[in-house]
């Protein structure tokens, strides 16, 4: 190997980092940061002979702004409004993470209004963020208009979700021991008027889309990975669960009233992009139930413990795993007594599950990479946190 | 020569000048209708409105977008070959025109009468090819190049069935010129070749849809793809040309489906040109409504299928054809 | 209840932990050096490599692997500490290819040096840039008795076990005075 020369740079140090292969006759190209599929500003190095992707190669950190640095310099309360920025689209599985470390920590019980009301905020989230991903993803192969069908659905959802927490989509509606401000007197019967057209319009997207023979052939066989090389490389979510083992965070380890609710994990065997595909299409019904349990059976009480204003948490460390929509996310807390933390670490799924892309992509064509990296379903400032 | 001859429309010099004056302003004024259909239409697939505010329903919104692209900087990237850059846009649109002539809109209004139409027709829109892989080789962009790549793949592979289902027409009704085909057929709708052999009517829409890169074959610009494809680098007319000579072929491969299978300016009654532009009008909406519905295949997947199913049907069709015209003349 | 396969994992101290209180069931202190046969073992017993994460405190650099069942409650973290001034540690992405990308992580945040590591440059942070932003200055590090709660440091042979606090004799009243 030549040795590292930074005078004789073309492009940039990843580039040139990124060797060419052994013939001359090979593309290398850069995708993104800036590109219309890559969600987020992500950049993919890739070597080309003719479509066929040889190598890829994931350049990060376009948007690291160092959260866990932020998280030592801030009280605890002061870093929550951060988990909303992390990934935007889940921003409620996040904040969970983070309240739910500070609570194992300080040993705060949540009143179980407050664990009915995050279970119904952190399932219509869920919700709105595969509606959005769905809308990008056919987006990405080319189909133009799921995308506004999908984006028709969510506005209903962030208007119900606005009522609550006042924000549309980065939430910071947690805090520690419950959340922040009770739902209104019409939040059961939104919700569940929304279930309900939601309800209606599943099968609707399930024959015009999901049943198209195009989608089907850009998805069926694509990308396909078995549970041991979601294993190793610590894919989680609709990855491993399209791969074929029901791994969700919220039965295996149940957190707040999971516990004792019903609901289906969608399981696909075939590993593929379509697999993974129809989990999270399968999830939407799924949460549409968990939801419509919680918010009929909604209880009267208090919607948060009582916590000291400037919260001290005994030295310790703690964890909690949320099942967020992308997969497991773990946010690890470390404290030594004072009012800020000594250590935050956020586990984003999407940094797992983008690492599995480099072997995803080997031997496929330009297109299925395009493919691939939609069903990775990647939210880039979670990776770059 | 007499020059009051030559005033006159008599006159087939005459005749041919018109005629080019008359196409040029169908095409400009066509294809801005036309914007503003796929437009509309795709705001309403969406469930949106679609443009609304620039004029009543949106109608002067073409005009003012085309205003706007005249108005922007021609930026030539560095390192592109500055000839091969430019000649581009100007290619793709100028042999688009001259398509326009042999169309049979009306049997008076004919501004020259060529036997062999439908052969220039598929000449010069061959042409739109090379200019798509100008663009991408001179923009010196890689997306340009894979773009154009795709481009040649794509219009090489459905030339073939396209050909061939045109001729299995051209064969059943004996002549290459579009006005005698539209002529043998009649009014209503049994007697039109799109019925009596829909074969090859599905053959050459799918083929049309191909060679004029709209979705779901619209590899070569793909947007999420590859940025922009064959015209990433380009900005203001020069992409503004290319979209103009992308609705001028629609126009034109809608107005040969028309004549060939859809029995051209014939009506039940009242025959003549209304009839003929309602059909193009009728397959153009049609084209419009795939692109806003279906995702993209991939570019294997589009060359399968050409290759491994369009061309056998299309030669099967062929034969058909000699044997029906063969047993019937 | 600890697994028999801990006792192959070459320990310094194993300290089970209180899922409920801190979210994982078991910590394996080993030494650096035993990281790779420690994760071999793991990844046998068919564990998920979640996350590699490092924290910095007086003794070294504290790196965590976190472990945990494809099936059930069991999260398993694998710790080992390294000194500032030579923080280097075997890197374990020949085994399990995800802690590729965590390992360069730490190296961002802490310049912990992943011996055998493929591909050690900068992932996060600039390609460029120079220094490691997690460092603590030296008089912030907290060490690990002011970080862990008594049961851990117990179980670690840190620390003794708090005596058990012995109530004072009741003091008796002084009898009434006799009228």
């Amino acid at each position: 190997m030549q040795a590292f020369d930074p005078t004789a740079l073309k492009g940039d140090l990843s580039a040139a980092r990124f060797e060419p292969g052994p013939t001359e006759d090979k593309l290398i190209l850069n995708m993104g940061p800036q590109h219309p599929s890559t969600h987020g500003v992500l950049r993919v190095l890739l070597e080309l002979d003719g479509e066929y992707i040889l190598r890829a190669e994931p350049v990060l950190g376009y948007i690291h702004r160092m959260h866990e640095w932020i998280a030592e310099q801030k009280t605890y309360m002061q870093f929550m409004p951060n988990m909303g920025r992390v990934d935007y689209l889940h921003a409620m599985a996040w904040n969970w993470a983070y309240a739910g470390a500070v609570e194992r920590l300080t040993g705060l019980e949540v009143p179980l209004r407050a664990e009915y009301i995050r279970v119904a905020v952190t399932e219509l989230n869920r919700i709105s963020s595969h509606l959005l991903w769905w809308g990008a993803y056919l987006l990405d192969l080319g189909a133009f208009t799921p995308i506004m069908y999908a984006f028709e659905d969510r506005e209903i959802l962030l208007d119900i979700l606005q009522d609550v927490t006042g924000s549309r989509l980065t939430y910071s509606y947690f805090t520690f021991g419950g959340v922040y401000a009770d739902v209104p007197e019409t939040f059961a019967s939104r919700c569940l008027a929304f279930v309900r057209r939601l309800r209606s319009r599943l099968p609707m997207y399930r024959d015009l889309v999901t049943d198209n023979v195009i989608l089907r052939g850009r998805c069926e066989g694509i990308g396909e990975m078995d549970v041991e090389l979601a294993r190793r490389y610590g894919a989680t979510g609709p990855m491993i669960r399209g791969s074929g083992a029901p791994l969700d965070t919220r039965r295996a380890e149940p957190y707040g009233i999971y516990g004792s609710l019903e609901f289906r994990i969608p399981t696909y065997p075939q590993g593929d992009a379509m697999a993974r595909y129809m989990v999270r299409m399968d999830e939407l019904a799924t949460s549409l139930d968990i939801i419509e349990q919680v918010v009929t059976n909604l209880p009267e009480g208090p919607i948060a413990a009582k916590a000291p204003k400037t919260l001290k948490p005994p030295k310790g460390e703690a964890c909690f795993a949320v099942e967020g929509a992308r997969g497991k996310i773990v946010v690890h807390v470390r404290s030594d007594g004072g009012p800020k933390p000594y250590r935050v670490k956020l586990r984003a799924p999407g940094f797992s599950n983008l690492s599995v892309f480099c072997e995803l992509a080997k031997g496929t064509l330009l297109a299925d990479a395009v493919s691939i990296l939609g069903s990775l379903d990647l939210v880039i400032p979670e990776i770059d946190r | 020569m007499n020059p009051e001859l030559l005033l006159s429309l008599d006159h087939p010099l005459t005749r041919l000048v018109v005629g080019l004056v008359g196409v040029f302003a169908f095409v400009g004024l066509n294809a801005l209708v036309l914007v503003w259909v796929e437009r509309k239409v795709a705001g309403h697939v969406q469930l949106r409105p679609g443009p609304l505010h620039v004029g009543p329903h949106g109608l002067l919104q073409p005009l003012v977008d085309a205003v706007k692209l005249i108005g922007k900087q021609l930026v030539t990237p560095t390192g592109s070959d500055k000839v091969l850059f430019w000649t581009a846009p100007i290619l793709a649109f100028a042999p688009v025109t001259v398509c326009f002539l042999p169309l049979p809109f009306d049997p008076h209004l004919a501004p020259i009468r060529l036997n062999l139409g439908l052969v220039l027709i598929l000449a010069f829109s061959g042409l739109g090819v090379l200019s798509l892989c100008l663009a991408g080789w001179g923009s010196n962009s890689k997306w340009g190049l894979l773009g154009a790549a795709r481009a040649v793949a794509q219009s090489v592979a459905y030339e073939v069935p396209l050909l061939l289902a045109v001729m299995a027409v051209a064969l059943t009704a004996g002549s290459l010129d579009l006005y005698e085909i539209t002529a043998k057929q009649g009014g209503w709708p049994w007697q039109w070749y799109g019925v009596k052999n829909p074969l090859a009517f599905f053959i050459f829409l799918v083929c049309a849809v191909a060679e004029t890169n709209r979705a779901p074959f619209d590899l070569p610009e793909a947007e999420s793809e590859l940025t922009a494809g064959f015209h990433t680098e380009y900005s203001g007319m020069g992409f503004g040309l290319f979209f103009l000579a992308e609705y001028a072929n629609m126009i034109v491969v809608s107005g040969v489906a028309a004549a060939l299978f859809l029995g051209g300016w014939q009506g039940p009654f009242l025959s003549g040109i209304l009839w003929f532009l309602l059909k193009i009008y009728c397959i153009l909406f049609f084209i419009i409504w795939l692109r806003w519905t279906f995702p993209r295949v991939r570019f294997d997947q589009l060359l399968n299928l050409s290759w491994k199913w369009l061309t056998p049907l299309a030669l099967l069709d062929f034969a058909l054809a000699v044997v029906v015209a063969g047993l019937g003349g | 209840m600890i697994p028999a396969f801990v006792a192959k994992l070459g320990a310094v101290c194993v300290a089970p932990l209180d899922h409920a209180t801190t979210g994982m069931t078991l910590s394996v202190t080993v030494a650096p050096e035993g990281i790779p046969a420690a994760v071999t073992v793991l990844d046998q017993e068919g564990f998920l490599l979640e996350d590699v994460m490092a924290s910095d405190l007086t003794e070294g650099f504290e790196i965590a692997y976190h472990l945990a069942r494809l099936d059930g409650v069991s999260r398993l973290v694998l710790r080992t500490t390294v000194p500032h001034d030579a923080p280097s540690v075997p890197s374990i992405s020949a085994i399990y290819p995800g802690a590729d990308w965590h390992e360069r992580e730490c190296f961002d945040f802490y310049g912990i040096n992943f011996v055998g590591h493929p591909n050690l440059h900068y992932l996060l942070l600039p390609e460029d840039f120079d220094g490691h932003p997690l460092v603590k200055a030296e008089k912030a590090r907290k060490s690990l008795a002011e970080l862990m709660p008594l049961s851990y440091l117990v179980d670690c042979g840190l620390a003794q076990p708090e005596a058990p606090k012995v109530k004072p004799a009741p003091v008796r009243k002084a009898a009434p005075k006799d009228a």
